[in-house]
């Protein structure tokens, strides 16, 4: 579903990429965890169509995001590390925007937003303007509206900040019941037991570079630790 | 804090230059000569005007006049300065996005104080622009001494300090008495939409009072004009406006030009009171704001029910129709929705009714003593025309202009949308050339309405107008997405960018030039001039279309990201 090609990414003179690569397949969730400025999310928004890249190519479902951006887009769904909406906006109508976005069909629009609106309890909530929903509604809203057009894979950055408790158990049942449908996500967190509890393999993000590769067990074996060991003790392996 | 303030502004400067040296050289002497154009045409407004004063108005008119002139000009500039500090007070004091760490620490008494120093330093820049030639010209006819040039520079940052002191005194009272009355009157809901309307009240009850007055006025019989034995004086003048806070430096200029000193002085020293004594009050009171920005912390600017549902209905977009509408009603929503811009709206449009108040008051006095205009129709109709261009350029820059700068923080929604930069820009386009196009016929229509001007003319007018408008707004939209600024989300300092301020020396340029050529083709009847400029227009906005569809997203989306 989702492949990336050696990609290299700068900022000037800064390499914030340097020739990352690996795929996703249909129903599977890799997370791809790192250091802060290790460079996760320069790669996540290079997937999104946000940044181009300066060397490599990325498809998403056999589309080159930087030769067919709109194609490869209408399969993505996308979810920020800052659900930055206009604060002036409702929580419906930013529903309703982002499937005209993705040309969802008019009758299905209106339809779908109440069980949407059920999946957080968020109803209710729908006629408030953004700048009047706490952090953690901002990103329930934020999550809905990936997921409203039924994308083919979802890119999430950092999707459990700012949700209380029960909001980020229902999402995390959420991206495996997606996965188990066919979905593709991608998860990039620092939320080391939702990566650990959900992923089908992990990737391991310094400097720019891919380190690690594969499932939890073929990490343990690759940071030679045994196989009780965390996410966590692989993780302080790596960093 | 003020060296702080300063060492920040030099480092931004410096920053500035680092990179893009060439360019941004090249911008900024743009930047300098806009105001240079700008000043020069003030500079020879007031000499004209002064000269004919000199030479051409009977001696014992000429100091009332001159007072008359020095009232109506700070009387104009009082309003400005008061509504856009009052804009922007409001939102700097109570909806700063960054204030918290400052109010959450001991220092948090400063936080209005130091709104008040940058709101008068803000407010100095482009208003020196407007004194300074009216100064020079002031030197030039006056032979005024070095002495009276330096008492008027400093009245000027008196002028500015009082006024500012006063719009944030009201702001701050006006809040606390609403905000102690909402305690005792249980129906009366304290939030910042209901504190936006109390002021706004505010502003159209005083504009209503204005226009009353406006109204009646007879511009003959203030100056005794049929009744030349008994020739006006000084104070008589001064009588209609003593109460005004404008009033001791008009005054003050006056003595100045008539030379006497002594006179002078005093109205300098009671301008000088009044702006400590406003200062004072604001330093005294300001403590008042603290109750007031916590209460605003409490949810969004609407009311809302105990059951989470704000008070009020609000209607329900759906977005349906294509993309393109779905881009174009966003536009919509961002718009009516948008309290800062309905504010500036309506001081721009108050902007627009005070000019119209002139028009009402020369209508009613050239049909009260019956004065034949007919020669002076075509310059009628060409200055109307600037006029309405330039109030259009005004809402461009701060509205147009900024556009996909303010995207920055959302751009990852239209960004990661399969959206290609050609929607994205219809959508907006569309939205803008629709609104600014009905906002202008509507200007061009009414000013033409109350001077009487004959049908053809506004015919030509209209048509040409809305070739420029359409103009205008494709330039400013084009260059506010090749040259986007993201590194502020505030669409006044987007608009006085470099990039913004080339948009404005281009469009009050190309709005000169429209209004000329109308005016030569009402008094030689050569339409053709203007048939001919339409179809350049034309070819320039295809032209410029042409050039930003070709713009990739990611080039916008790109700088949003990394900047």
């Amino acid at each position: 579903m989702l492949s990336v090609n050696t990609v290299t990414k700068y900022f000037g003179e800064k390499k914030a990429v340097d020739g990352v690569s690996f795929t996703i397949n249909k129903g599977e969730i890799f997370s791809l965890i790192g250091p802060n400025s290790s460079g996760k999310t320069t790669l996540v928004k290079s997937i999104v169509g946000l940044l181009a890249l300066t060397n490599g190519n990325i498809t998403v479902n056999g589309h080159d995001v930087s030769k067919n951006p709109e194609l490869a887009k209408r399969d993505i769904g996308y979810i920020p590390d800052e659900p930055a909406i206009w604060s002036h906006m409702t929580g419906e109508e930013f529903l309703f925007f982002t499937q005209a976005l993705f040309g969802v069909e008019e009758k299905k629009r209106v339809s779908s937003i109440p069980s949407l609106l059920e999946t957080f309890s968020l109803q209710g909530l729908e006629k408030q303007y953004f700048e009047e929903y706490s952090r953690g509604n901002k990103q329930k809203f934020s999550i809905l509206a990936a997921m409203s057009h039924h994308p083919k894979l979802l890119v999430i950055d950092e999707p459990i900040v700012g949700l209380d408790p029960t909001g980020a158990e229902i999402a995390k049942k959420m991206f495996v019941e997606y996965a188990k449908q066919g979905g593709s996500v991608l998860l990039v967190t620092h939320t080391l037991p939702v990566a650990e509890s959900i992923s089908d393999r992990i990737g391991f993000l310094k400097n720019g570079t891919l380190v690690a590769v594969g499932t939890l067990g073929e990490l343990r074996a690759q940071a030679s630790l045994p196989e009780n060991a965390s996410l966590e003790d692989v993780y302080q392996k790596f960093a | 804090m003020m060296n702080l303030f300063l060492q920040f502004q030099l480092r931004k400067i410096a920053s500035y230059f680092k990179t893009g040296k060439l360019a941004k050289l090249i911008t900024s002497s743009l930047f300098i000569g806009v105001f240079l154009f700008v000043g020069m045409g003030i500079y020879f407004f007031f000499i004209s005007g002064f000269r004919y004063v000199q030479f051409n108005v009977e001696a014992e008119f000429r100091e009332p006049l001159l007072l008359f002139i020095n009232e109506m000009f700070l009387l104009v500039l009082s309003g400005v300065i008061v509504f856009s500090s009052t804009i922007s007070g409001i939102f700097t004091l109570f909806r700063g996005d960054y204030d918290a760490w400052v109010l959450s620490s001991p220092g948090y008494k400063l936080f209005p104080r130091i709104t008040f120093i940058k709101s008068t330093v803000s407010s100095s820049w482009p208003l020196f622009v407007m004194f300074v030639p009216a100064l020079l010209a002031f030197v030039t006819m006056h032979y005024a001494t070095l002495v009276s040039l330096c008492f008027m520079v400093v009245s000027v940052i008196l002028f500015l300090v009082m006024l500012n002191a006063l719009t944030l005194s009201s702001i701050v009272l006006t809040g606390y008495v609403y905000y102690r009355l909402s305690k005792v009157i249980r129906v009366l809901t304290f939030n910042f939409r209901g504190m936006i309307s109390i002021l706004v009240m505010l502003i159209v009850a005083s504009l209503v009072a204005v226009a009353k007055m406006a109204r009646s006025v007879d511009l003959v019989a203030l100056f005794r004009a049929e009744d030349v034995d008994n020739a006006i004086s000084l104070a008589t003048v001064g009588s209609h406006f003593r109460f005004l806070p404008s009033h001791p430096f008009a005054l003050q200029i006056v003595h100045w030009q008539s030379g006497q000193s002594g006179e002078a002085l005093v109205s300098f020293l009671v301008l000088f009171l009044l702006a400590m004594g406003s200062s004072l009050l604001f330093w005294y009171i300001s403590p008042l704001f603290y109750p007031l920005w916590q209460k605003f912390q409490e949810g969004g600017s609407r009311a809302v029910r105990s059951d989470g549902v704000p008070s009020g209905s609000t209607f329900t977009f759906h977005f349906l129709g294509s993309v393109t509408m779905a881009l174009f009603k966003k536009e919509v929503l961002t718009a009516l929705r948008n309290t800062k811009g309905k504010l500036l709206s309506l001081f721009l449009l108050c902007l627009w009714l005070a000019q119209l108040g002139i028009n009402v008051v020369s209508r009613t006095n050239l049909h009260k003593y019956q004065i034949d205009v007919t020669d002076k129709m075509a310059i009628l109709q060409s200055i109307q025309f600037i006029i309405a261009v330039y109030f259009i350029c005004a809402f461009a820059l701060r509205f147009v202009f900024p556009s996909f700068s303010l995207e920055k923080r959302t751009s990852w929604i239209l960004g990661s949308a399969p959206l290609s930069f050609k929607k994205m820009f219809l959508g907006r386009y569309l939205f803008y050339v629709t609104s600014f196009v009905l906002l202008s016929a509507v200007m061009n229509y009414v000013n033409a309405a109350v001077l009487n001007l004959p049908v053809i003319y506004s015919m030509y007018s209209t048509a040409l107008l809305v070739t420029v408008v359409v103009f205008i707004v494709t330039l400013g939209l084009t260059l506010g997405a090749l040259f986007p600024s993201f590194e502020t989300d505030d669409p006044e300092s987007i608009s006085t960018s470099m990039s913004g301020l080339f948009f404005t020396a281009l469009s009050l340029l190309y709005g000169a030039v429209s209004s000329l050529l109308l005016y030569v083709a009402l008094t030689q009847g050569r339409f053709y001039l203007l048939g001919m400029f339409m179809v350049i227009t034309v070819l320039l906005i295809f032209g410029l279309l042409a050039k930003v569809l070709k713009v990739h997203t990611r080039t916008i989306l790109e700088s949003a990201s990394t900047s």
